[in-house]
């Protein structure tokens, strides 16, 4: 009898350690914490510049928020340049819930491309971060 | 519904430069536009060359005279009076008016409006700083929200007529050229503004207001009115796994989602998106939705 009730006991927390498992292998939903929405554009500028415009909003008042990086390609997919945000280049912002701006940037003429915007919202709680990919753009 | 002249109000505050611009895009534009915002550009333009003659508007019959000896000659029988791709594969007893780039009816001055005037009151807004919400004159299209188990956004839904863009904002909406209609009147107790910002950019134009209380929860209102309908299409909202609810307050269609602890209530119209969120409850948030519209208090 001992051993019958030790062989339930022994199935049950390996039946219950399993749907524990299963739970926390589960994907998680894209839901944020920090970040509300967010849009990011790719346009030509003048010259051989083109523009990022970007919008961020958070879901609270962010410690900072805005982009992180912005990595460009051509329309190959090779990497061509990359830019890394900051409060000094404009592209960070901080203690508010909306960030946006146009950062203009050179890229090489003669060429089409389009960027990977990494858009990111947080304070000392909550950190999201989302990347955002353009459309293509033309330099002359 | 304001009337014609109100509803054009702010197409005065323009230059004639801006104006002609707008008749010019109209024209160009493929899509039909609006004639009665197109007379009314007319009409300023007449007065002010009457009020300050600068010889831009040349008098009828001397214009008339001139289309009679240059265009309406034999040789530009069943031609189109501008150029454009598709006139040289006209084919025999097709009927000029009905061909076009696009193979839609050409609407004449009526594309030059549609998208001269979306270019302009955004040239406008950029230059003033404020935001020119009054969508009056655009072929206003409803948005219909669009959501997978991840994010939600909005995509531009042709309505067949057009509906004027309820844009009045209250205090802080105001002061910004925005109509008071659009702000919310009823906030749960013990809410104050923390800040206020109005962003322009190359796409778009914002309005955010916060608000918080003594327990640090947060109420924010932004509107944006975007230069192009595919950037209003493009804007993603981060939500959860529930369900999109559809809420109206018997004026306006708002969208409302959930994202983890923070729920958002959305709507848009043509170019305009309004977002209210804020980690309260559904039904505080519902009821500061029911505050937005004509005469609310």
């Amino acid at each position: 009898m001992k051993r019958i009730i030790s062989f339930f006991l022994v199935l049950s927390l390996i039946i219950s350690c399993g749907a524990t498992t299963s739970a926390s292998e589960e994907p998680t939903t894209r839901a944020s914490l920090a970040l509300s929405g967010y849009l990011a554009v790719l346009l030509k500028g003048t010259g051989n510049k083109v523009i990022v415009s970007y919008q961020v909003n958070a879901t609270m008042i962010a410690t900072s928020l805005g982009v992180k990086n912005i990595w460009f390609f051509d329309s190959d997919g090779n990497p061509v340049d990359d830019v890394t945000g900051s409060i000094e280049n404009g592209l960070i912002r901080t203690n508010s819930n909306i960030h946006a701006g146009d950062f203009e940037y050179p890229l090489p003429a003669g060429g089409s491309y389009y960027a990977k915007v990494n858009v990111f919202a947080g304070d000392e709680y909550n950190y999201s971060s989302r990347i955002v990919t353009t459309s293509t753009v033309t330099i002359p | 519904m304001a009337k014609k002249s109100e509803k054009y109000a702010y197409l005065n505050r323009l230059t004639t430069e801006q104006l002609e611009e707008l008749l010019r895009a109209d024209f160009e534009s493929p899509e039909p536009g609006d004639e009665d915002a197109v007379f009314h550009i007319l009409e300023v333009m007449e007065r002010r060359e009457r009020e300050a003659p600068t010889g831009r508007l040349p008098e009828g019959e001397r214009a008339w005279e001139e289309f009679q000896r240059y265009y309406s000659v034999p040789e530009g029988e069943d031609r189109s009076l501008y150029p454009w791709a598709g006139e040289e594969t006209q084919g025999e007893g097709e009927p000029a008016e009905d061909r076009t780039p696009c193979g839609a009816r050409r609407q004449g001055m009526r594309r030059w409006f549609r998208q001269g005037l979306v270019a302009a009151v955004t040239a406008a807004a950029l230059l003033g700083g404020m935001v020119v919400a009054q969508a009056a004159g655009l072929d206003v299209f409803g948005a219909i929200g669009r959501w997978t188990e991840d994010v939600f956004h909005f995509e531009p839904a042709y309505t067949g007529q057009a509906r004027e863009a309820d844009t009045s904002v209250r205090e802080i909406f105001a002061e910004n050229g925005i109509d008071e209609n659009l702000a919310p009147t009823w906030f749960p107790e013990g809410f104050e503004v923390v800040a206020t910002d109005v962003i322009t950019t190359e796409i778009s134009c914002t309005i955010n207001v916060a608000l918080s209380n003594e327990d640090s929860q947060t109420i924010l209102i932004i509107v944006q009115k975007y230069a192009q309908y595919d950037y209003v299409e493009n804007y993603l909202f981060e939500k959860d796994g529930i369900g999109v609810e559809i809420y109206t307050n018997n004026e306006m269609d708002f969208y409302i989602l959930g994202n983890v602890e923070v729920i958002t209530a959305t709507w848009a119209e043509g170019l305009m998106m309004e977002q209210i969120s804020g980690n309260i409850s559904l039904d505080d948030i519902k009821m500061v939705v029911d505050s937005i519209g004509d005469a609310k208090t």
